[in-house]
């Protein structure tokens, strides 16, 4: 029962192509492009997991891997996001933290026990009196924490590590990103460009709406990425997530590799001359009773056709210069 | 590790390649009139400043020599005088 858009120029998905995968030990099919998330929730899911303490169900959120709730346990590795991981052909994924289902979670009574543990309780309140807290902590132990990792589990795949150097280093991709990039190359300067999503882009990528002269942010979007995957001396990483920015320009970055490349994962350390950060905003989320449950989002969402949404986002581009 | 420090002879490098020498003290004490207590002043008694420091660093992954460095050690940045910018 799956319900796409395929009218979209900004799809990154190719509805031809199937992908099977194992959710639940049931054999499912997602598309080409598909993240596991959206692989899941084409498939019906809308509870991915339950909070850690009190076992609220949890769904799709900020779609762009700012929040942990749809972590879950993909080929034996815990606390994957999914979100931003694509999906590969016979991945098997499994729900964590829970006892039954995370749509019909045993433990989701906890909610209720909110009085009992407020924010800011400690679980340590279980030492005393003493006695207690040997007892105590196989049950916390049961019921909280998120992913449950085997001993003897071995990370599949190959991993490497690149230490590059650059003159200026932008981190972010969207337009302004890229706008940079190409200034500085324009200079003659070495450029190495840093985007978190797979592709360039940015928030332009996903808008349909008219830029200048009947060009779409997407055309544009699109328009600038070949420009500077054209110039000579910006080298592009996407899908690296900066994870680090430090003294003396140190940028340290996760990259996570597609299936043309020869590693899985790798981690880049570089030192630049000068680095521009136009990574954007996140967005605040609204204050109100029950925001963080199923069916209320972040921005950037592209939903199913046919269904209401509720979206409250506030977003904002800005660009900070280092020298 | 986010520290460079300039070598005179190779220039601007990762702080990875260098080896810590311990602050700049001024010349080794005369022999004449060294007391056991001076010379342990001189051996282990730092400043430990907060602020610009001129300290000794050694090139040990590269061309190997010995020199000094101002470094100001509250934000781990090398300057290139011994007064504290603002």
């Amino acid at each position: 029962m799956m319900s796409r858009f395929n009218h979209l120029p900004t799809l990154k998905i190719d509805t031809s192509d199937r992908i099977p995968f194992t959710y639940k030990g049931k054999q499912h099919y997602g598309t080409k492009g598909d993240t596991i998330a959206t692989a899941l929730y084409a498939n019906g899911v809308r509870i991915y997991a339950r909070s850690l303490k009190y076992h609220r169900p949890r769904g799709l959120y900020s779609m762009d891997g700012e929040c942990s709730n749809t972590m879950m346990e993909v080929n034996g590795t815990p606390n994957v996001r999914t979100e931003t991981t694509l999906l590969k052909p016979g991945m098997v994924i499994k729900e964590q933290n829970v006892k039954g289902s995370a749509k019909n979670d045993m433990l989701g009574f906890m909610d209720k026990m909110d009085w009992a543990m407020p924010a800011g309780f400690y679980y340590d309140t279980m030492h005393k009196p003493a006695g207690i807290w040997p007892v105590a902590m196989k049950q916390i132990r049961k019921a909280a924490g998120i992913g449950k990792l085997s001993p003897d589990h071995h990370m599949p795949g190959k991993y490497d590590e690149i230490y590059p150097s650059c003159d200026v280093c932008v981190i972010g991709g969207g337009p302004a990103g890229m706008k940079a990039a190409l200034a500085a190359a324009e200079k003659g300067l070495r450029v190495i460009l840093m985007e978190n999503r797979p592709w360039l882009g940015g928030h332009f990528d996903y808008r349909t709406t008219e830029y200048v002269d009947r060009q779409t942010h997407h055309d544009r979007a699109v328009q600038l990425a070949k420009e500077v995957e054209n110039t000579d001396n910006i080298r592009v990483f996407t899908h690296t997530a900066n994870v680090g920015a430090y003294n003396n320009n140190l940028i340290t970055g996760f990259q996570i590799g597609t299936e043309k490349d020869s590693f899985t994962e790798r981690y880049i350390e570089l030192r630049a001359n000068s680095v521009v950060v136009a990574t954007g905003c996140i967005e605040r989320p609204l204050l109100f009773e029950n925001n963080e449950r199923p069916g209320r989002h972040a921005g950037r969402l592209r939903p199913a056709p046919g269904q209401y949404l509720w979206t409250a986002a506030r977003q904002d581009r800005r660009v900070f210069h280092r020298p | 590790m986010a520290l460079t420090i300039t070598c005179p002879i190779c220039g601007k490098r990762n702080g990875y390649e260098f080896r810590y020498g311990g602050e700049e003290k001024g010349p080794r004490p005369d022999e004449k009139d060294l007391t056991p207590e001076s010379w342990c002043d001189y051996v282990h008694m730092n400043k430990c400043v907060a602020g610009v420091q001129q300290e000794w660093w050694f090139h040990r992954d590269g061309c190997g020599s010995w020199f000094t460095i101002f470094r100001d050690t509250t934000t781990n940045l090398e300057k290139e005088t011994p007064e504290a910018q603002e």
